[in-house]
C-alpha cells in the first residue's frame, strides 16, 4: 500500500472497519445465539433459569441434569435406538444407492429416463402422504414399532437422495479412468470398488453424512411408527415438551445431547458438506 | 490420468492376475456377471433399489389413493374399509376450516421462501464483498441447517416464552413492547413467530449456496468490469446476478418443496393453534389421521398436499425450461 494516509482516508477506513466488524458480529449472533442460549439454559440452576428478566451469565453452572439424563434408562434407550436406525439407514441406502447411481451415470439402457425420474420424483412426495399408508401397511405386516419398519420408512427419502447426490458426483469423474481400468483387465465390479469409490470418496462421505443427519433428526415418521420401546431421540424429546409440566431441566440437556453427533459430523466434514451442498444440491 | 494410473497400481489387480490366482474362473459367476450387456447390468444393479422404492413408495402411494376413497375404522385390532368414493374429498371442500388451512399453507410457503431468499441474498452479498472470516461463516452457517426441527422448536419455544423469554426481554429493552407477550398463543403473532423460527433455520443454508455460486465467478470478469469503469452496482447487475440466476431458480424449487412439507416445527410450537391460525395442510392431515383417527380423510388431505407440490414443481419446471 503506497497510499498516503490522509486524515480523511484514515477516518473512512476506521468507519469501514467498525461497520464490517459490526455486521460480522451481528451475523454471528443471529446464527449462533439461539443454540448458545439453549446450551447455556441447560447448565443453569432453576433459580436463574426461571427468572425474569433472564439471567444472561449464570453465577454457577450445574451439570446435574446431564447426569440425571444419563441415569434415565428410557433416554439412553432412545439414544441407542437413534444410532441403530440412523446407522442402518445410512448403510443400506449407501450400498444400494452406489450401484443405482453408477448405472445412471455410466450405462445406457431402455427405460433409463423413466426409472431415474421415478426415483427422483419419489423424493419430492410430502412425507405426510406416505406416512398414512405406511402406518397401515406396517400394522398389517407386523413391522409397526420395529426398527426394520422405521429404517424402511427412512429409505423412502434417503435412497432417492443418495442416487441424486452421488450420481452428480460420479458424473464429474472422467469416464477415461474406468475405461483404462477395464482395458487393463478389471471387471466392472472391480472398477467400481477399486477405482470409482476411492476417487469419489469425498462425495460418498458427504452423501453418507447427509443421510445420517437426516435420519438422526427425523421426527414425523418416528413419532407415528415407533412406540415407547423403539422411540428415537427426536420423538423422545418431543414427549418432554408435550407434558403438562414442561420439564425444562430434562428438555434442554436432552436437546443439546441430541445435537452432539450432528455437530461433530458437520464441523469435522465441513469441507465435504459444503462441496456436497453445492455439487449435489444445485447442479 | 496420472492419478488414475496410480489408483490402478494400488487397487487394480486386473483380470489376468485374478485368473492366475484362480479368483475369476472362466465361466464362473463373477466372469459371467462381467460379460453381461449394459442393459442387463443396469437392471441387475437397479433391482434392489427399484424393489425397495416399489415397496416403500409406489405401493404405499397407490394404497393411499385407495384409502382416500374409503372410511377406515379400527375395531379391536382389526381394520375395516368402507368404500365411499369421493366423499372424503367433498368433505374437505365443504370443511369450514379448509379455506383458512389452505390460505395459511400458501401464506406460510410464499412468505418463507421469499423472505429466506431475500435475507440470504443480502447476507451472501455482504460476505462476498468482504466481511472478514468467510471461512468461519461457512462453518457456522451449517449449524442451523444441521439442527433438528425438534431442537429448533425447543430453542424458539424457550426464547418466545411469555414468562422467561429472552425474546421478550430484548424487545422490552429496545422499547418495542411494554410488557412480555405470549407470542405463540396469540392469534395475531403465532404465525409470524413460527415463520421467524423456520426462516432462521433456512437462511444460512441458502446464503451458503448463494455465496458458493458467487465465489465461482471468475475474478477476471470483475477485473474486466473495473477496467471498463464499472462500479459495484454494474458488477452486481451485469456479472453477479446473471451468474447466480440458475442457482436462485433451483433454490426456489428446493425451498418451496421443503416448506410445503414443514410439519414438525409447527406441530411442536403451536399444534396448529391458536384458533387454527398456524394450521397448515400438513398439520391438518396429521391431526385428522393420527388424532381423530380418520385415516381416509387424512389420506385425502395429504393427497391434496401432493397435488399442490406437483403444481408448484410443474410451474417451476416450466420456468426453468424457458431459462435454459
Amino acid at each position: 500500500m503506497n497510499h498516503t494516509a490522509t486524515p480523511r482516508r484514515t477516518l473512512r477506513r476506521a468507519v469501514k472497519g467498525i461497520l464490517v466488524r459490526g455486521i460480522s458480529l451481528s451475523l454471528m449472533l443471529y446464527v449462533l445465539f439461539p443454540f448458545l442460549w439453549l446450551v447455556l439454559s441447560s447448565v443453569k440452576l432453576p433459580v436463574e433459569l426461571l427468572s425474569r428478566p433472564p439471567v444472561i451469565i449464570p453465577e454457577k453452572l450445574t451439570f446435574k441434569y446431564y447426569a440425571n439424563l444419563f441415569e434415565n434408562g428410557s433416554f439412553m434407550t432412545a439414544v441407542w435406538n437413534s444410532l441403530i436406525v440412523a446407522g442402518f439407514t445410512t448403510l443400506l441406502s449407501l450400498v444400494l444407492g452406489v450401484f443405482a447411481s453408477y448405472v445412471f451415470a455410466r450405462l445406457k439402457f431402455p427405460g433409463r429416463k423413466t426409472v431415474f425420474l421415478t426415483i427422483l420424483g419419489s423424493q419430492m412426495l410430502p412425507q405426510m402422504a406416505l406416512l398414512i399408508p405406511l402406518f397401515i401397511l406396517m400394522r398389517m405386516t407386523g413391522l409397526l414399532y420395529s426398527f426394520q419398519g422405521l429404517v424402511l420408512a427412512y429409505i423412502t427419502f434417503s435412497l432417492p437422495y443418495v442416487v441424486w447426490m452421488y450420481y452428480s458426483f460420479l458424473q464429474s469423474l472422467p469416464h477415461e479412468i474406468e475405461e483404462a481400468s477395464r482395458i487393463d483387465g478389471c471387471t466392472r465390479l472391480q472398477s467400481i470398488f477399486r477405482i470409482m469409490l476411492p476417487l469419489s470418496a469425498t462425495g460418498l462421505t458427504a452423501t453418507g453424512v447427509f443421510v445420517f443427519i437426516g435420519a438422526w433428526n427425523e421426527f414425523l415418521l418416528a413419532s407415528v411408527l415407533t412406540d415407547s420401546g423403539s422411540r428415537t431421540l427426536p420423538s423422545r424429546i418431543s414427549e418432554f415438551i408435550g407434558q403438562d409440566r414442561i420439564a425444562y431441566e430434562l428438555m434442554f440437556p436432552a436437546g443439546v445431547i441430541s445435537c452432539i453427533p450432528v455437530l461433530v459430523l458437520v464441523l469435522y466434514f465441513q469441507k465435504y458438506i459444503v462441496q456436497g451442498l453445492t455439487e449435489g444440491g444445485v447442479k | 490420468m496420472e492419478k488414475a494410473n496410480r489408483f490402478l497400481m494400488i487397487f487394480g489387480r486386473g483380470r489376468e492376475q485374478e485368473k492366475k490366482e484362480g479368483g475369476l474362473r472362466k465361466g464362473g459367476l463373477l466372469d459371467r456377471l462381467d460379460r453381461l450387456s449394459d442393459t442387463s447390468t443396469a437392471y441387475l444393479y437397479l433391482m434392489p433399489t427399484m424393489t425397495l422404492i416399489l415397496l416403500t413408495v409406489i405401493v404405499p402411494m397407490l394404497y393411499a389413493l385407495f384409502i382416500s376413497f374409503s372410511k377406515v375404522a379400527f375395531t379391536q385390532g382389526s381394520m375395516t374399509y368402507d368404500f365411499v368414493g369421493l366423499s372424503n374429498y367433498m368433505q374437505l371442500l365443504r370443511d369450514a376450516r379448509f379455506p383458512d388451512v389452505l390460505s395459511n399453507t400458501v401464506f406460510f410457503t410464499v412468505t418463507k421462501v421469499v423472505a429466506t431468499l431475500a435475507i440470504a441474498f443480502g447476507i451472501s452479498l455482504t460476505i462476498y464483498f468482504g466481511v472478514w472470516g468467510a471461512g468461519f461463516f461457512k462453518r457456522i452457517f451449517l449449524i442451523p441447517w444441521a439442527l433438528s426441527n425438534v431442537v429448533n422448536s425447543l430453542m424458539w419455544q424457550w426464547m418466545y416464552s411469555g414468562d422467561y423469554g429472552i425474546f421478550n426481554e430484548v424487545l422490552l429493552r429496545l422499547g418495542f413492547i411494554d410488557e412480555y407477550q405470549m407470542w405463540l398463543v396469540n392469534v395475531h403473532t403465532a404465525m409470524s413467530a413460527v415463520l421467524f423460527a423456520d426462516i432462521w433455520k433456512s437462511v444460512p443454508y441458502v446464503a451458503l449456496l448463494l455465496l458458493a455460486a458467487m465465489q465461482s465467478i471468475p475474478r477476471e470478469l470483475h477485473e474486466a468490469s473495473k477496467v471498463d469503469g464499472g462500479g459495484p452496482i454494474t458488477a452486481f447487475y451485469h456479472i453477479i446476478l446473471p451468474h447466480i440466476k440458475p442457482v436462485i431458480m433451483v433454490l426456489l424449487v428446493i425451498e418451496t418443496m421443503w416448506t410445503l412439507r414443514v410439519f414438525d416445527l409447527i406441530w411442536l410450537l403451536t399444534k396448529g393453534g391458536p384458533q387454527d391460525s398456524t394450521m397448515t395442510l400438513n398439520v391438518f392431515a396429521y391431526e385428522q389421521a393420527f388424532r381423530n383417527f380418520d385415516l381416509g380423510y387424512g389420506a385425502a388431505i395429504s393427497y391434496c398436499i401432493t397435488i399442490l407440490t406437483l403444481i408448484f414443481t410443474f410451474f417451476y419446471m416450466k420456468t426453468l425450461k424457458v431459462e435454459n
